[in-house]
């Protein structure tokens, strides 16, 4: 048998390149996309708008006016026999952990110079932004390299004499002398890219929705195993010994904070993306 | 260049050979023979495409995507045949709601100094597989992040402000689990501590010196619900 080796050599070359490139299966797609984006700290704006209405929905309407019929709140709500809710900061928190679990990859945090929790105390390039932000009373926008994340920070203000008193009352708050509308702290969202396809935009406002409302469930559902249970239903803690439903709470803040969505929504300058 | 009946009956010996090797390795009941290292106890049932998932297309999909990226006519990279191992896999069997360290909010960005350091964002940053440990990151890991600890109340005799400032950092772990997922009541004493060797042989894969009721335990199967 006779083998030509550099005849031999071409024909793998030839079936090589066959397999590479000339009768080539259906390329596998990328994430890329066609359709018109949107710069991403203007959408991380319009999601921070919503978490604004919930934060105040839930603190005014469901901690300020429970505390006063008698409901309890607790940093440490989750343990057993507490009979008590989240407090504002753990119902952030809670709502950071759903949106987790979705296919968004949209990370929600909560930090502050001043925190109760020590480990939440802002570091690094987030300290300097939030300095900033203090300064300039507006929101920061950057990117962290070490994780590929684009950052929004706006401002954690202290919207009600709740905010104000629970925090100078704390046991381990390092600061006492909190007043309103001070900005206690910095809400932060990252996001990988630094624009965004306009229909993701919606299915993030849709996945926080969906994030508070199942945050607000589990919420429920600790209330239904309390020892003195208050009645849920149509009716809100400000009437009485009250809690609305999960379906109630969520049309209330799907009012409140639509309105402001779709006006953002519309005035979006839509960018075209680049052919 | 010729071959001799020898050398032909020694080419085809050695390609039948190797066909029932590489036939061999790739059957499932086989598969711990090409693992880089020993799994860790909990995880020895678990079967490796569990972990290890198939990336998507077909493989010559996925070699023409990846000549493509190179020649750079692609923006982004692929895998060949499997995916690297995330958390995603991890939390499929371990994710629960009252994890008091999830993994997620490490991708904050003022913990940018101790991801460069432990990895903390990622389940693989402490628990590398393959190596025979349970945890693969030292005892002291906590004084990464809590070296400024003060609790104005504390409710144990020795106060954490005290065992911080003597680096007694091996101590953390003595009274609370990472992720607290044993069911305990903290001790109030250092006299109820869980040593250091105990701890120590827990990461090393040994017996948990925590309280065997746990609020949540990782799935089996994937499928579980």
């Amino acid at each position: 048998m006779k083998l030509n080796a550099f005849r031999l050599f071409l024909g793998f070359i030839l079936i090589l390149s066959i397999y590479l490139f000339a009768t080539a299966p259906t390329p596998l797609p990328t994430n890329t996309t066609n359709s018109r984006t949107i710069p991403t700290n203007l959408a991380l704006s319009i999601l921070n708008q919503e978490n604004n209405v919930a934060r105040s929905l839930y603190t005014k309407e469901i901690v300020l006016a429970g505390k006063k019929q008698g409901l309890k709140f607790d940093e440490d709500w989750k343990k057993n026999n507490l009979d008590a809710g989240p407090l504002p900061a753990q119902f952030l928190r809670e709502t950071a952990n759903q949106i987790e679990k979705s296919p968004q990859p949209i990370g929600l945090f909560l930090g502050s110079d001043f925190p109760v929790n020590s480990a939440n105390r802002l570091r690094g390039k987030q300290l300097t932004f939030f300095n900033a932000l203090k300064d300039t009373q507006q929101p920061q926008y950057f990117y962290a390299d070490d994780i590929n994340r684009h950052i929004y920070m706006a401002a954690d203000i202290a919207i009600s004499r709740a905010c104000v008193s629970c925090h100078n009352e704390h046991k381990d708050s390092p600061k006492t002398n909190w007043k309103l509308n001070d900005i206690m702290g910095a809400t932060t969202w990252t996001y990988p890219e630094a624009k965004m396809d306009h229909s993701n935009l919606i299915k993030m406002i849709v996945t926080y929705r969906k994030s508070v409302q199942k945050t607000y469930e589990r919420y429920l559902k600790n209330v239904s195993s309390y020892k003195i249970k208050p009645e849920i239903g149509d009716k809100w803690p400000r009437h009485g010994f009250f809690l609305p439903s999960s379906d109630v709470f969520m049309r209330r803040f799907e009012q409140d904070a639509s309105a402001s969505t779709l006006i953002s929504l519309l005035n979006v300058n839509v960018e075209s993306k680049i052919p | 260049m010729s071959l001799s009946r020898r050398q032909k009956v020694a080419y085809s010996l050695g390609l039948s050979l190797n066909v029932i090797v590489v036939f061999i390795l790739l059957h499932p009941q086989y598969s711990s023979w090409h693992a880089h290292g020993p799994i860790q106890s909990g995880h020895t049932d678990i079967e490796c495409n569990a972990c290890h998932q198939k990336s998507s297309g077909t493989l010559r999909q996925q070699l023409q995507a990846k000549v493509q990226f190179l020649l750079g006519n692609r923006e982004e990279n692929v895998h060949v045949a499997t995916r690297p191992v995330s958390n995603t896999q991890c939390l499929a069997c371990h994710a629960r709601d009252n994890d008091n360290h999830p993994v997620h909010r490490f991708n904050e960005p003022r913990f940018a100094k101790v991801r460069t350091k432990l990895m903390p964002q990622t389940c693989l940053g402490c628990h590398m597989e393959h190596t025979g440990k349970r945890v693969t990151q030292n005892i002291d890991i906590c004084q990464n992040c809590h070296e400024d600890l003060k609790i104005k109340q504390d409710p144990i005799t020795t106060s954490h402000y005290q065992l911080v400032k003597q680096q007694k950092w091996h101590t953390c772990l003595g009274c609370h689990d990472f992720h607290g997922n044993h069911i305990m009541t903290l001790p109030d004493t250092l006299t109820r501590l869980i040593s250091k060797e105990s701890i120590e042989a827990y990461f090393s894969d040994g017996e948990s010196p925590y309280s065997q009721q746990k609020h949540h335990k990782a799935k089996k199967k994937l499928n579980e619900t």
